[in-house]
């Protein structure tokens, strides 16, 4: 039986305009072509600028795409009721900081047009699954990093969305609120949400996810899923990921530390 | 750290405790206060262009609103002080003439309903029948037209206080004082506080005299004040090449009235003959000296 | 009997007009937006500091005497209004010009711009939002206004009160719409301010003078400057403040209205503007 993907990106090129003298544009992503089941994990893997937040941007409408088509659960993303039933995460954390993430919160959800009568019931949900409840009075800018972003995860899950995207979720946080933040991926998962992530924690991705693609210079050099990739590739998802984008490791000369290889250099 | 929002908050509660203190400052300082003037020194001459600006204004408010901008091309010619020299009763000064004159377009002509366009003066309830097209209004209601001219004092108060040395806003002030608000206590006080800072000033001494004439009936110091005035009249104005002939004959005139009424005839004849030699309306005057001088000549008694 | 008007669709075409408003989903959007901007608003200081600053003034002024007449009002009327006219210029200005910039600063506008919103219901709500700020600020202050006045004079001309602030409020109408048109054109807000205060007290002072001031010159700056005149909005017909000082009554319904109809316009073509513009621009 057919499943209509809930994201599906055919051929998608982006431009930007060059800055060079000649104006020669910079391709920032290259003829991708993607799709993601409901209820899947997706990660989405490339080193930085390799084109993983433009292709994001592109879903969520921030960007035109040059060529090919974007779609959110089969409706063109140009179409703002295509992201009526996604919830974003973006990889800095930028929200009202004079609001509280009850305000906050209460925002979105008029945004969002939830009934009234479901809105402090949902509130109230959000903010336990992030472990903010103890704190929804309290002015945003008052929060640590941590928890600025599980309010950012609480604001991407107050429409109860059937497909979150994530980009970079764990960056700058550290290893509690790392550990947090997984948890909650799969506790979504566990619920059969879909989730579209990036991230640099090549681990993580590997625990969570249930399919990956490896974007570099913004081609797409491989899709599927990890336990198959790891399989074909013989090795672990770092590996894998290093291998694809061509990195080298420099031979290590026993004895050579930092500090004397300066002082070698001076 | 204070950020910029708290200055606004600061320089209020700085004006605060600035007009609190300033009576008290004024005590502490004592005569020295005259000298030194520290709103002199911070502000320099700009003080004279603001006080130009406040002088006009109470001159704007004297028309209700309706004044003319530079840009205006009607403007009048008039001095800007109206009561200075106000004119008799069924002439006011300019004959309602309409500053703004016909609007060039019809942007022009809407946006007249915003602004007071047309000529009138406070104390009126009615526009004047020489306006076209303005339907008569009813006075407000609750504010009394009569003493609708202390409306004016506060610029003229201000003018003074940031230009002293110029009489114009004493004579001005004194006379609404003195004339529509029966004031005279504060008229003769502000003309006295002109003095101090324009000794012998010719016009503040005719305004005072005009004080102890008409309100004090004080005919003795009138006469003196006034030929105090003559006196700095003749040794400031005489040698200047336009010197200042209105207050030269109004001088003259109230002298030679005041002297006629109290049976002086032949100083009223000199100053009669005096008034006609610079005078325009020369057969009135004329009339008026032959009268004097048989008066003179039959040493009648003087009228009661 | 007699067939049923022909008006009555018309008419129940016209009331259907809230109920639809209403149900619009952009009009949501930019109420919930608009509501951001008034929370901020309370959260800030700027109005509370002009406010203090406006009635501080004000009361000072009202304690001095002028030759014993207590009764003198209308000098305190002008510097009141003055003050409520300068700072209502600033809370509109100011607010409005850092809404766009802050949002892509800050990077509030990403996760919002990921919700079901369109970067025109964005501007909209960012105007709603700062006009609700300004109509609130003008009641404040001519509430104070009326009672300062009114204790001095012992009368209320709420009529002519209310006259001055609608169109006061229309007139910060055209100025905010303006002041977005320049936020989503200029980065910072710091030029957005500048120009925005140049161009409103230009037009507030000189406005009604174009003409007078074109017949002056030669051509062709002749034809530009009458040009500007007919073009420019003209601000200074909402400014009835002298009107309001010195007794003048009431200005006439129609035109009254008819210059709240030109507001609107105005305040239309510099949205309209602004969104065609910010739909261009990537917020990036």
């Amino acid at each position: 039986m057919f499943v209509e993907p809930i994201v599906r990106i055919e051929s998608l090129r982006v431009e930007f305009p060059g800055t060079d003298p000649g104006r020669t544009p910079n391709v920032a992503v290259k003829g991708l072509s993607l799709s993601i089941a409901p209820g899947e994990v997706f990660g989405f893997l490339g080193p930085n600028g390799a084109g993983k937040t433009t292709t994001m941007n592109v879903l969520l409408g921030f960007n035109n795409a040059t060529a090919g088509n974007a779609f959110l659960f089969g409706v063109n993303v140009r179409e703002p009721i295509a992201r009526q039933r996604i919830g974003y995460l973006p990889e800095q954390t930028c929200y009202y900081k004079f609001l509280t993430a009850e305000e906050l919160l209460r925002f979105y959800a008029r945004i969002f047009r939830i009934p009234k009568a479901d809105v402090e019931s949902r509130i109230t949900a959000v903010l336990r699954l992030v472990e903010l409840e103890h704190a929804r009075g309290r002015p945003i800018r008052t929060y640590s990093k941590g928890m600025q972003q599980r309010v950012g995860l609480a604001q991407a899950l107050i429409n109860n969305p059937e497909l979150l995207i994530l980009d970079e979720p764990t960056s700058g946080l550290d290893p509690l609120g790392r550990m947090k933040v997984r948890q909650i991926i799969q506790r979504l998962k566990a619920e059969g949400k879909t989730v579209f992530f990036s991230s640099h924690e090549l681990g993580e991705v590997e625990t969570v996810c249930d399919r990956v693609a490896i974007l570099h210079e913004g081609q797409l050099k491989v899709e599927g899923r990890v336990r198959d990739l790891v399989t074909r590739y013989h090795g672990d998802l770092e590996n894998i990921f290093l291998q694809l984008i061509g990195y080298s490791q420099p031979a290590y000369e026993p004895g050579t530390h930092l500090s004397s290889g300066r002082q070698h250099a001076a | 750290m204070p950020t910029c929002a708290h200055l606004p908050l600061l320089l209020s509660a700085a004006f605060a405790l600035a007009a609190w203190l300033e009576p008290e400052w004024k005590l502490w300082s004592g005569p020295r206060h005259a000298s030194a003037n520290l709103l002199t020194v911070l502000m320099g001459d700009s003080r004279r262009l603001l006080a130009a600006h406040f002088f006009a204004k109470a001159d704007a408010y004297f028309h209700k609103g309706c004044y003319p901008s530079i840009f205006d091309v009607n403007r009048p010619t008039h001095a800007l002080h109206p009561a200075a020299h106000p004119e008799p009763e069924g002439h006011p000064h300019h004959a309602h003439a309409d500053f703004l004159g016909e609007p060039r377009d019809w942007l022009e002509r809407f946006s007249r309903n915003f602004h007071p366009s047309e000529h009138r003066h406070l104390g009126e309830s009615h526009p004047p029948a020489s306006t076209p097209g303005a339907e008569p209004r009813p006075a407000s209601p609750g504010l009394a037209r009569k003493g609708e001219e202390r409306e004016i004092l506060p610029w003229l108060r201000v003018a003074a206080d940031l230009d002293p040395e110029h009489p114009e806003t004493y004579v001005v002030a004194s006379y609404w004082l003195r004339s529509r608000l029966n004031r005279v206590d504060e008229a003769e006080q502000f003309l006295r506080e002109g003095l101090q800072h324009n000794p012998g000033n010719a016009e503040l001494l005719f305004e005072l005299g005009r004080i102890q004439r008409e309100h004090r009936r004080a005919p003795d110091r009138a006469r003196n004040l006034w030929e105090l005035a003559l006196q700095r009249w003749r040794t400031t104005e005489q040698t200047k090449p336009e010197p200042d002939l209105l207050l030269y004959a109004q001088l003259l005139g109230n002298l030679a009235n005041l002297e006629e009424e109290t049976a002086h005839f032949a100083l009223a004849l000199n100053y009669v003959e005096e008034l006609n030699r610079i005078s325009p309306n020369k057969e009135a005057l004329q009339r008026w000296a032959d009268d004097l001088a048989r008066r003179c000549a039959r040493s009648l008694p003087p009228p009661p | 009997m007699s067939p049923a008007p022909t008006c009555l669709p018309a008419v129940s075409t016209l009331l259907e007009i809230p109920a639809r408003l209403a149900r619009w989903r952009g009009w949501g959007n930019t109420q919930a937006i608009g509501s951001i901007v008034l929370l901020e608003m309370r959260r800030r200081k700027d109005f509370y500091v002009l406010f203090i600053l406006t009635a501080l003034i004000t009361l000072v002024l009202g304690a001095m005497n002028f030759f014993n007449e207590a009764r003198i009002v209308r000098y305190l009327k002008e510097i009141c209004l003055l003050l409520i006219w300068i700072s209502s210029l600033v809370i509109a200005i100011t607010t409005t010009a850092r809404q766009i910039p802050a949002e892509r600063e800050q990077r509030t506008v990403f996760p919002l711009l990921a919700k079901p919103v369109t970067r025109t219901e964005l501007l909209l709500g960012k105007f709603w939002g700062c006009w609700q700020v300004a109509g609130l600020t003008l009641l404040t202050f001519y509430g104070f206004f009326a009672l300062v006045s009114g204790a001095r004079e012992h009368q209320w001309p709420l009529a002519a009160y209310g006259q001055a602030l609608v169109l006061h409020w229309a007139m910060l109408g055209i100025v905010i719409a303006m002041t977005l048109l320049g936020s989503v054109v200029f980065a910072a807000p710091s030029s957005t301010n500048t120009i925005a205060f140049l161009v409103s007290a230009g037009i507030l002072m000189l406005g009604r003078h174009l003409n007078h001031v074109a017949l002056q010159l030669n051509e062709p700056l002749q034809t530009l400057v009458y040009a500007a005149y007919y073009l420019l909005p003209h601000l200074e017909w909402f400014d009835i403040r002298n009107r309001v000082i010195h007794d003048w009554g009431l200005v006439p319904w129609w035109a009254w209205s008819s210059a709240l109809l030109y507001a609107a316009v105005y305040t239309a073509v510099f949205l309209v503007g602004a969104a065609a513009w910010f739909r261009r621009k990537t917020v990036l």
